[in-house]
């Protein structure tokens, strides 16, 4: 009997030790794929703080000394101060913009009046590379008035995420129960009620997500702001700092100071929203 | 949705109304700025314009034109192979490393933030910084290899026709195999859990498992994850402009960067505006086969 | 917590609204009281130098507020043409731009006849004439016989030789190409680069070839017609892209031309102390610092040729403002339009341009404190004023789309990736297909 438990015993201790190596083995791998995407940021940072030449010389080390002339520059130098709180305003109104209008155009194929068609037709805007429709839609903006405002941007922003949007949140919101929404009405709730107080607040994590997303993709764009709003007080940041490539000597370590100016919104936004956005993956974009 | 107040038809009617509500300001400034251009790019495509003065109709011309145009193919090539060299280590990668974060409990939260993290980077800033680190004769990559005494390995990464794709390509894979990680991820988390517990009883070991239970059941996320991966090939473009100007020449353009070139140093609006068309029915070409791909498990097709 | 979501929406869907009439509104109302004009160039402050320029164009445009806006639209580097393409497509395009006069960038604009010419500013103005500008710089920006663009970046360069190499080494600087291929083994083995040069877009090596093609009798002649004979394939031509790839055979350039393509990164191998030669503009030059011996020298001269160096210098002058016709002829624009193109391109600001940017007036009288100019700058432009200036391809081929081409075209054959036959049937083929 206690040879029966002594061999179990060593058998579950054996398994505990090889799951032990194999945990050991996975985190090493994983960590090597974390250090390969960490390294970046580690250069573009620490590349700030050094001169030209400790960047070409000694590119992976500590800088020697820690300077921020190459912040301050860009900083005021490049605008970056306005371009920064352009750029959030900018990215806040869209994403604003384009929920509101994506949370009511996915209720509508979740839960009004599902329509493939339509649904498709929307969908094509994954399709449609940027650069194609650049000069139309400048001109569609030059003649309505349009040209170089906020707005325009805003719009072109918005319209630009509007079919992602679409997509993660129709897919989210597919899997609401229904019955919820019948409780609500037979409450008393409209159906618009029941899309604001219902469906809406249980859709946090798909927003999360979809508004993450637009929120990143407008933050990065260049071209868009470049054509449409290139007015000095109107930059956006990603064309302020592209405009940090100075004539005779790339500077790089003003350039690496914009663009960790630059990362870090992004960064602290994706941060944030982390949780309900793989909330809102794992929920919703399920059954596709 | 039945209420005992109004009758059928009302409700239909009501129904039919908020679905208009809901629906028309999207579908408005959905086709006012994505849809017209798209038309306006169409009309440009059957002209010869440089942006000034007039515009000329010349029929087909440009369509033809892309046919013999030994830039076109190169790019059109580039691209294929972006594809291909996604689907084998992109797609594969993130395959590998979801499977391994969900078999991993402690730290799986911490590794999938950062493994998304270059995602959120603007591809122009993540140019800049490899541009630097590949430079043959600056950069660290070469340095790091002439001191380990691999001398042969520290090749001119992007004056060489072929190593300027493929470093442009794997950088590109690199930068998103962490969102593509977080979808399939995703559609591993919602396999319930009895099946994969089960499944182990029952002796199945890592391998088997994957292969047997856990693939066939994220079919749908593959599904998605495929048509952002090739749809975003098929536009790609910010990584091979700000790296090589999609150079050598054209070794490392794509077919974005063709078309933008075209539109803009070329001065050639119509041209690329037909290019511009081009990449467009290809992703619809693509994705409607990659749905036919993934047709007999979905109910639900996705475009 | 429902209502307040509720007023939520409302309030950022009214806010939303509220903006976009704002912005609409705003917009039309500036334009009633005083005259708004539209700035498009590319300078920025990437630098201390530049951020003094940058502080001065402010100024004086706060100080024109009572009497016109000015609104800058920038962006830099080349990009400045994606965007002027967009707005001249969109029929938007700026009130004044700086931007490359000669017909292979704004051909196009010209010929749809959108820019006025120098002629009609000087007849408005009068501060400024033909005259005032010196005469040799309006080559590059001709088009057609006439000028739409009033120069101003006007840049000096020179070559440079890194001496504690030439001690540390023990050899003598070499005068000619052939000379560099002798020493370029010896060179290389201690670890450094004879001839920092690269070709990303063309740029910086068109310049260095061109200095290469105009060594040899009868190019010059040659490059003059290429407007007329749309042709390129000469032998001349042939025998320069010879020595190119003589000295890339020989290691006499950097590995990866590509990378190291494009203004800055080439320059660096330089003023990191790794390479050999270099070339580059006045401002550039001045930013070199003291990490090691060097000095200006002339350019390698090409061993087959009569050429002398020592008379050659390849200066710049093909940007500049060029106004557009609309609104110039908009009366209610054309005082302002005059008034701020007569300070941006006279002595104050080019004084200033010069002094922090190593950007040579092009006035024939602009008096400048001397002492505030950085003496290398002033070497630089003392050096070359008076030697026979070497002209490019860019001031040559008559057309955008070719010129594309021949500079894409370079990348690869200075990469190695084409030969001299390939490359010069590239721009050919461009050529003809272009031709009008």
């Amino acid at each position: 009997m206690s040879n029966q438990k002594n061999q179990i015993g060593k058998r579950n201790r054996r398994i505990r030790y090889k799951s032990c190596a194999f945990l050991t083995v996975k985190l090493i791998i994983l960590g090597m794929f974390a250090a390969t995407t960490l390294v970046p940021f580690f250069w573009v940072l620490m590349s700030s703080f050094k001169t030209n030449s400790e960047i070409y010389g000694q590119p992976f080390s500590l800088p020697h000394h820690y300077q921020i002339d190459a912040f301050l520059q860009a900083w005021q130098g490049g605008g970056l101060s306005r371009s920064l709180s352009n750029s959030l305003f900018y990215c806040a109104a869209s994403v604003v913009l384009v929920l509101l209008l994506s949370s009511t155009t996915s209720y509508r194929f979740a839960k009004i009046r599902p329509n493939k068609a339509l649904y498709a037709f929307f969908s094509f805007g994954l399709l449609i590379p940027l650069h194609a429709v650049l000069i139309p839609l400048n001109v569609i903006y030059s003649r309505l008035g349009m040209g170089n405002t906020r707005s325009a941007l805003i719009i072109a922003y918005a319209v630009s995420n509007l079919s992602m949007s679409i997509f993660i949140l129709t897919a989210f919101m597919r899997n609401l129960p229904d019955e919820l929404l019948q409780a609500a009405e037979i409450d008393g709730c409209s159906g618009l009620q029941a899309f604001v107080r219902v469906a809406f607040p249980l859709s946090k994590p798909a927003l999360a997500t979809a508004g993450m997303l637009a929120f990143v993709n407008c933050w990065n764009d260049l071209l868009l702001g470049m054509t449409i709003c290139s007015k000095e007080n109107l930059r956006t940041i990603s064309l302020a700092v592209y405009n940090l490539r100075a004539s005779f000597s790339d500077d790089y370590n003003v350039l690496t100071a914009g663009i960790t100016i630059m990362i870090v919104p992004a960064v602290v936004i994706y941060t944030l929203f982390q949780e309900q956005v793989i909330q809102g993956m794992t929920a919703g974009a399920l059954k596709g | 949705m039945i209420s005992p107040r109004s009758g059928k038809s009302a409700r239909k009617r009501h129904e039919r109304a908020l679905a208009l509500a809901f629906t028309l300001p999207s579908l408005v400034l959905f086709v006012m700025f994505m849809i017209v251009p798209i038309f306006g790019a169409l009309y440009l495509s059957f002209t010869k314009w440089s942006g000034a003065g007039a515009i000329k109709y010349i029929g087909i011309s440009n369509y033809t034109n892309l046919l013999h145009n030994r830039d076109f193919w190169i790019s059109f090539r580039n691209s294929v192979i972006l594809i291909v060299l996604h689907l084998g280590f992109q797609l594969t990668s993130a395959l590998f490393f979801s499977y391994l974060l969900y078999r991993t409990k402690p730290g799986m939260r911490f590794f999938r933030s950062v493994f998304f993290l270059p995602s959120v980077i603007s591809a122009t800033a993540i140019g800049v910084m490899f541009s630097l680190l590949f430079n043959a004769d600056l950069g660290p990559i070469n340095f790091v290899l002439h001191e380990l005494g691999l001398h042969d390995w520290a090749l001119p990464w992007l004056s060489n026709k072929t190593t300027a794709l493929l470093v442009v390509s794997f950088i590109i894979i690199w930068q998103f195999i962490g969102y593509h990680v977080v979808i399939i991820l995703a559609g591993m988390k919602a396999i319930p859990e009895e099946i994969i517990e089960s499944a182990i009883i029952d002796g199945s070991n890592t391998v088997v498992l994957f292969f047997r239970i856990v693939y066939p059941l994220i079919k749908d996320m593959l599904q998605v994850s495929l048509i952002f991966m090739v749809t975003g090939c098929l536009k790609a473009f910010d990584h091979s402009y700000v790296m090589t100007m999609g150079g050598p020449g054209v070794s490392s353009s794509f077919l974005a960067v063709f078309m933008y070139k075209q539109a803009y140093s070329r001065q050639k609006l119509g041209l690329g505006s037909a290019a511009g068309l081009v990449i467009l029915l290809l992703a619809f070409l693509c994705t409607r086969v990659i749905n036919w791909m993934f047709y007999h498990k979905d109910e639900e097709s996705v475009t | 917590m429902i209502r307040k979501e509720n007023r939520k929406k409302l309030y950022s869907g009214g806010l939303a609204l509220g903006m976009m009439m704002t912005a609409a509104f705003g917009m039309s109302a500036a334009a009633e009281e005083i005259p708004t004009i539209r700035f498009a160039h590319q300078d920025t402050a990437s630098s201390e130098g530049m951020q003094v320029i940058v502080d001065a164009l402010d100024g004086y445009i706060a100080s024109v507020a009572d009497r016109y806006i000015v609104e800058q639209e920038v962006v830099a580097g080349d990009d400045l043409k994606t965007k002027i393409a967009t707005d001249m497509a969109s029929e938007n395009l700026p009130d004044i731009m700086w931007y490359w006069g000669a017909a292979s960038d704004a051909g196009n604009m010209i010929d749809a006849d959108l820019l006025i010419t120098v002629d009609e500013f000087f007849e408005a103005s009068e501060k400024l004439s033909r005259e005032s500008f010196k005469a040799p710089l309006w080559d590059q920006t001709t088009v057609n016989g006439k000028n739409y663009c009033l120069p101003v970046d006007n840049l000096e360069s020179n070559w440079v030789v890194n001496k504690t190499i030439l001690n540390e080494l023990g050899i003598e600087m070499p005068k000619t190409y052939n000379e560099l291929i002798a020493v370029s083994d010896q060179i290389n083995e201690a670890g450094y680069i004879p001839l920092a040069m690269g070709c990303k877009g063309g740029n910086p090596g068109h310049w260095w070839v061109d200095q290469i093609y105009w060594q040899y009798e009868g190019a010059r002649e040659e490059l003059l017609d290429i407007s007329e004979s749309w042709n390129v394939d000469t032998e001349n031509f042939r025998k320069a892209l010879q020595v190119v790839s003589d000295l890339k055979e020989a290691n006499c350039l950097p590995q990866d031309t590509i990378a190291n393509g494009d203004w800055g990164p080439y320059w660096a191998l330089f003023t990191e102390g790794k390479a050999l030669f270099s070339w580059s503009w006045a401002g550039g030059i001045a930013g070199i610092g003291d990490g090691f011996e060097w000095e200006l020298c002339d350019m390698l001269k090409v061993d087959e040729t009569n050429a002398d160096t020592s008379n050659l210098s390849e200066p710049y002058c093909g940007a500049g403002l060029m106004i557009n016709k609309k609104s110039f002829e908009d009366e209610a624009k054309r005082a302002a339009i005059v008034d701020f193109v007569e300070w941006y391109c006279g002595p104050e600001f080019q004084a200033i341009t010069f002094i922090n940017d190593g950007v040579v007036p092009t006035l024939v009288d602009c008096d400048y404190d001397v002492s505030l100019v950085d003496p290398v700058v002033q070497e630089v432009v003392s050096r070359n004023s008076t030697r026979e200036g070497v002209l490019t391809h860019m001031a040559a081929i008559p057309n955008a789309s070719v010129w594309a081409d021949y500079q894409s075209g370079l990348d690869e054959f200075i990469a190695g990736t084409m030969t001299i036959d390939e490359y010069v049937d590239y721009v050919q083929n461009s050529l003809e297909s272009n031709r009008e």
